[in-house]
């Protein structure tokens, strides 16, 4: 095996958070909810923690022009 | 969407004990269908649909087009939430990266929430989904939760972004007013730590400035410059088509 290739099989074996612990909180733009983009992702997580679903769809564009829900 | 409802504190404090599933009408099919059988099925699919559900997917309350139409404020809709949860013994985060299908859409989103993209980039789906599963466990928590739009990509799907380095894994995309284009904010190797991530989305979350434009003048400023967005189903809704040959008459 390439140096390389066991480096990188180490390294996605590390989850993020055994790194140092991060900051708490950005001073900056307040966090909204924590959306999950598809159906699939977001029932079969539903299924999995056992809690209910906030369920909302919108449409990322008004008249076909993108950046405004 | 709603934003007068669901960016209040006290609803975003209430949809940590909630799955929230937020999906974007007219980009799927099969999602579609699951909209349409939420909320008048047999009509035509509207922009908007909002619904709580119980974890297997049962309607908790009737659905309707948003929640402004279904609670006085934002605070009967938190009391609602907060009672519901109490019913479920729910427990643990998500586990999965929450990420928008593709890199296109995801910049509309991005610039649709005046957030941040951060896109997660490997040459093979093998390694990008190994990193997309590393990146999950640190996105739920308090750090990053509800600050950033996710995606992943190859290299060679990054042609709407100015700035790409060859060598980077996580990308921290700035979308422009129309998230038809962006320019990259932050980029990390592979070897970037938790830290690292967390610093990089602070100091885009320092250094974006997003046009603040109301939806009229979006539209108005869209069509001047010809931007266009072809959705992936064509749009159905009655009152959107309405306002659409008033506003070509």
């Amino acid at each position: 095996m390439r140096l390389s290739t066991f480096f990188l099989i180490v390294l996605l074996c590390l989850p993020l958070w055994t790194a140092p612990a991060a900051r708490a909180e950005s001073p900056f733009l307040a966090p909204g909810i924590a959306w999950i983009p598809t159906w699939n992702q977001g029932i079969e997580e539903a299924r999995r923690t056992g809690k209910p679903m906030l369920v909302m769809s919108a449409a990322p564009q008004c008249h076909n022009v993108p950046g405004v829900w | 969407m709603d934003r007068s409802y669901l960016s209040r504190p006290e609803v975003i404090e209430a949809s940590k004990k909630f799955v929230c599933v937020r999906m974007m009408t007219y980009e799927s099919e099969s999602e579609a269908r699951v909209l349409q059988s939420f909320w008048r099925p047999g009509a035509p699919l509207e922009n908007t649909v909002f619904i709580i559900l119980d974890p297997q997917g049962r309607p908790l309350i009737r659905g309707d087009r948003g929640p402004r139409r279904m609670f006085r404020d934002s605070r009967e809709l938190a009391d609602t939430m907060n009672r519901i949860s109490r019913s479920y013994k729910g427990n643990g985060e998500p586990k999965e990266l929450p990420a928008v299908p593709t890199v296109r859409l995801a910049l509309n989103v991005a610039a649709c929430d005046k957030r941040p993209l951060l896109i997660v980039v490997a040459r093979d789906s093998a390694r990008r989904k190994a990193l997309a599963d590393r990146l999950a466990t640190l996105v739920w928590r308090d750090e990053l939760a509800g600050k950033l739009i996710y995606a992943t990509a190859a290299p060679g799907e990054l042609d709407q972004i100015e700035g790409v380095n060859r060598d980077s894994t996580y990308l921290f995309v700035l979308p422009d007013q129309f998230g038809v284009k962006g320019k990259v904010g932050s980029q990390l190797p592979l070897t970037a730590t938790a830290r690292d991530i967390v610093q990089a989305t602070d100091h885009c979350l320092a250094v974006y400035q997003p046009q603040y434009v109301p939806t009229p003048q979006q539209v108005m400023a869209g069509e001047r410059l010809g931007i266009h967005w072809q959705t992936k189903l064509p749009v159905t809704d009655p009152h959107a088509l309405q306002a659409q040959a008033k506003h070509r008459h």
